[in-house]
């Protein structure tokens, strides 16, 4: 089947290639259907689809013959994450980016019309091409005997899938993000055709897709963030690390692109800047693959992947490079052709001034994120030219500190857009009663937050932030208000309020991270099992009672109990526990334990344990062969190390086994003069961690008076050496858990507002499909400007409170 | 003129020029050890990165701090490093470890303030060590 899945995919190639050929060639051909170019790249869709199932069905049956299957799954995995390794390494990652291409590549084709099909398929066939060569260079049918030539027995089962990522979030968060990825290729795809071939309603066509990128990138992006909050344990759900700045960078360049298209619909400006911002997300998501699947931030970066290899490598360099350079070169050539109709610098007063402010600023933002991540990269530049000494990477807090600035004025823009009409604002409208509400309700709420809370430490930048916040709030929300409240006649359709949506949900993130930098309190109290204790800066008191199954058991927790000290009903926190087998030890892993109240969530998580306590009753020493030593008044004398011959020839063999025991053998002498040989064993288990790995042995004269135990817990047999303890065994072990209680209060507004923004995505998304098929583009002729094409639903978007539902010609802009 | 460019150019400017100016600030240099040793003068952060010795790792719950040594690869270069949290998650599988923070000469030991930390590479494509005995511990 292997052989089948590499012949698939290599097919898959083909056909992709040939389908950018035959589209070419049918550009000649006029009005007919391009049906061979459209029927190759069909079929290579449907050959990408038979990879995939292929791909799945290994995995699902267990094919550990395979390499990607046996370093990625394993038998005991539950089906839903069993399917979800189909994604898990780079391999199955880059199938899943090309399974997405694949898909929707395929729905161009069929929506795109008759002029633009074979416009822009030829640069989707590229980009599979692209793909499908990398995947042909790092094939996920690789067999592990190719990767492991002197081990010719496949192994019986895999190394299994790390247990922080056997969550759901594992089978949604790829998926969504890899589908916003691919849906950039085709802008990126508009706006090459833009550039090739004149048109001047181009933007109309791809801004659908453009909205559907926005949301779902952004909605996947996000949900990344909740995976790690859910899940990590550290409480936060944002650690500005390159994976997760990678997919930010095409997002916020695509949110810009969504604003020059609304300055060139409405006046005809910003040609050129749609152009370039609309191939700038795939470009930069190129970008973001090289620096993030590569390697080279590898010793920067929390995320590490399986490195790709030079070919690859080289691959997606030159990928990225190629697109880059073709991009420019494009827009410097052909861009003159594109006249803007409108000057936006004009006046400062008007809203497509607000807008190019509105680009500029996320522009500003996807360059700081870019660079921040791009540091090393930059510094070892200059290393190499001899202006800097060492290559450097820069810290988490550089992003929040740089961008801070960033999105006060992101909130400023957002909440005075709504005011702003086109071509000049008067000032005597700016003054209207309406327009201050907004401003009156945020200054006043911000001043009377800074004096009720004087004591909380908001300092002035954040006190301007969340000024900008509110401001932004009541301005999106009170256009929504009164748009959907009007009187019949004058209401607009809730789908030309996506863009508010969209405001409010960003401002209501801000506020959430306002909330959560703010006003988080928590406390790290070290649990002892039986024993409660009362918590510093939260008003509970909290105990550890225990697990509530036994380590053998996949659903088992920690179960703690919190009493609020008000009074009122106690509460159980379980922290779910995964057992994981590290090289033989056991690792407990917890999932935090979280609770929803109305402002925030209360979060408790593992931070260590079980550590033991009672360092009274156990004590641990080391000592060298040979040696004798006198510990707790026992006189101890370690002679030698035994291992069964057998074992001892494979451990020189250097192949251990799976199970074997190690024994210590002593002379050990009671303080009431009994002396014998104790033989303590020491046992590795690679396959059941959770075997008791240093099993007790009594120690002579042990009775009610000296209950002493003996154990052999670890080794360095090159140095002779050999650690135990010994344990007072009438006291029982105690072990204690080391736990994180926090309040992340206002964390729900992230995700409300992240729901908001792919909502109001959605709904704009609605609003250009209808307008489309109302007003169809026009017919892409490469005609010459004759100013835009009216609009029959000529809504006129964030006009405020006074716009009227009349078409509207060209000429006059002014409202209210 | 107008005000209009005006405006943005300024924004550009603020916005740009701070980020500039923070980005310089947080800059922090990945050194190898021998040089890192040297930095303890100017009390600059530094990143260092390197195996962790596995039979070394000690975590003491009473004070909540962390101790381990790091080898580095290319010189065989020992240094101790101090974390006053637990231990990060996929601690004892790691291959790697990048420690972010400041040499503390008086002391010789690194003050990490934060760790990455790196598991082995699950496709590899190469076998575990052989030669040698291995040495086993329970902790």
């Amino acid at each position: 089947m292997t052989i089948a899945g590499t012949i698939l995919v290599w097919s898959a190639l083909i056909a992709s290639l040939a389908s950018v050929a035959l589209y070419l060639i049918s550009l000649r051909s006029g009005e007919r259907v391009p049906v061979a170019g459209r029927f190759a790249f069909i079929l290579s869709a449907v050959l990408v689809l038979a990879t995939s199932v292929i791909h799945c069905s290994l995995l699902m049956t267990h094919r550990f013959d395979v390499a990607y299957v046996y370093h990625y799954s394993a038998r005991e995995l539950p089906t839903p994450y069993l399917f979800a390794t189909f994604w898990a390494g780079q391999e199955g990652s880059f199938l899943l980016w090309t399974f997405w291409t694949a898909l929707l590549g395929v729905v161009l084709a069929f929506t795109s019309g008759r002029v633009y099909e074979r416009r822009v398929m030829p640069v989707i066939g590229v980009v599979m091409g692209f793909l499908l060569l990398i995947l042909t260079i790092k094939s996920p049918f690789v067999h592990y005997v190719q990767i492991n030539p002197s081990d010719p027995l496949h192994p019986f089962n895999g190394q299994g899938l790390n247990p922080l990522l056997e969550n759901p979030w594992m089978v949604i968060h790829p998926p969504t993000l890899f589908l916003g990825f691919a849906s950039l290729a085709v802008t990126f795809a508009y706006a090459v055709s833009a550039m090739i071939w004149k048109d001047r309603d181009w933007y109309r066509r791809t801004w659908p897709w453009a909205l559907f990128s926005f949301s779902v990138l952004g909605f996947g992006v996000m949900l990344g963030g909740y995976w790690a909050y859910e899940t990590l344990g550290w409480g936060g759900f944002w650690g500005w690390d390159p994976v997760e700045n990678g997919p930010l960078v095409p997002w916020l360049g695509m949110t810009a692109f969504l604003h020059a298209l609304q300055v060139q619909r409405i006046n005809g400006g910003l040609k050129r800047t749609s152009l370039f911002l609309g191939f700038f997300p795939f470009v930069a998501a190129l970008y973001e693959t090289f620096l993030t699947r590569t390697g080279i931030l590898d010793k920067f970066s929390n995320h590490s992947f399986s490195t790709l290899g030079g070919v690859a490598n080289s691959v997606i360099l030159y990928g990225m490079l190629f697109a880059t350079a073709f991009s420019l070169v494009l827009l410097a050539l052909q861009g003159k052709r594109y006249k803007s109709q409108a000057d936006v610098w004009e006046n400062a007063s008007s809203k497509e001034f607000g807008y190019t402010l509105a680009i500029i600023i996320l522009m500003i933002c996807a360059v700081i994120t870019g660079c921040g991540m791009s540091a090393p990269l930059i510094t070892q530049g200059l290393v190499d030219l001899h202006l800097a000494a060492n290559q450097s990477s820069v810290q988490p807090d550089f992003y929040n500190k740089a961008n801070f600035p960033v999105a006060i004025l992101l909130t400023i823009g957002m909440g005075l857009g709504p005011y702003l009409a086109w071509r000049k604002t008067s000032a005597d409208k700016l003054i209207k009663l309406q327009y201050t509400y907004p401003a009156a309700v945020g200054l006043t709420a911000v001043v009377m937050i800074a004096a009720i809370k004087f004591g909380f430490n908001l300092r002035t930048p954040q006190l301007i932030l969340l000024a900008g916040c509110l401001f932004a709030l009541f301005a999106n929300a009170q256009v929504i208000y009164v748009s959907l409240v009007r009187p019949r006649l004058q209401r607009r359709p809730i789908r030309t309020l996506g863009g508010h949506f969209a405001h409010i949900g960003a401002t209501l993130i801000l506020l959430g991270i306002i909330c959560l930098v703010t006003f988080t309190r928590s406390d790290k109290p070290i649990l002892v099992q039986g024993h409660t204790r009362q918590l510093e800066t939260l008003p509970y008191v909290m105990s550890y009672t225990g697990m509530t199954s036994n380590l053998r058991d996949p659903k088992n927790d920690l179960k703690f109990v919190l009493t609020p000290n008000k009074g009122g009903p106690s509460f159980t926190a379980l922290m779910p526990l995964a057992v994981r087998n590290s090289e033989g030890q056991m690792k407990l892993l917890a999932r935090p334990s979280i609770f929803h109240k109305w402002w925030g969530d209360l979060y408790i998580a593992l931070v260590d344990g079980p550590e033991q306590l009672s360092p009274t009753a156990l004590q641990k020493f080391s000592m060298h062969k040979g040696q004798t030593s006198t510990i707790a008044s026992y006189k101890i004398g370690f002679v030698s190390f035994y291992v069964p011959p057998k074992v001892a020839a494979q451990l020189a063999a250097g192949q251990p086994p799976r199970r074997f025991p190690v024994a210590a053998v002593l002379v050990v002498t009671s303080p009431d003069g009994k002396t014998a040989p104790v033989v303590a064993q020491y046992i590795t288990d690679m396959d059941d961690p959770i075997v008791n790995a240093s099993p007790e042995v009594r120690l002579p004269g042990a009775n009610s008076r000296l209950p002493w135990a003996i154990a052999f817990t670890g080794m360095d047999a090159s140095a002779g050496q050999a650690d135990f303890y010994i344990r007072d065994a009438s006291v029982a072990p105690v072990e204690a858990y080391t736990i994180q209680v926090s309040t992340r209060p206002g964390i729900g507004l992230v995700w409300i507002g992240t729901v908001l923004i792919a909502f109001g995505g959605l709904l704009s998304m609605r609003r250009r499909i209808v307008e489309n098929e109302l007003t169809p583009p026009s017919n892409p002729d490469g005609g010459e400007e004759a100013g835009h094409s009216g609009l029959c639903e000529d809504v006129d978007d964030n006009a405020g409170l006074a716009a009227s539902r009349t078409p509207v010609s060209a000429g006059s802009r002014e409202l209210n | 003129m107008k005000i209009g460019p005006i405006i943005g150019i300024l924004i550009i400017v603020f916005a740009l020029g701070l980020g500039a100016y923070f980005f310089k600030g947080s800059l922090t240099p990945y050194l190898p050890f021998k040089v890192a040793r040297q930095s303890a003068s100017t009390g600059s952060t530094v990143q260092i990165m390197g195996a962790p010795i596995k039979t070394s790792t000690q975590y003491d719950q009473q004070t909540g701090t962390l101790n381990f040594t790091l080898q580095e690869a290319a010189t065989g270069d020992l240094m101790p490093v101090e974390f006053k949290s637990p231990k990060p998650d996929s601690f004892d599988e790691a291959v790697s470890v990048t420690a972010i923070g400041t040499y503390d000469g008086k002391r010789n030991v690194f003050q990490a303030d934060n760790l990455l930390v790196k598991c082995p590479s699950k496709y590899a494509g190469q076998k575990a060590p052989t030669t040698g005995p291995r040495s086993y511990s329970a902790t």
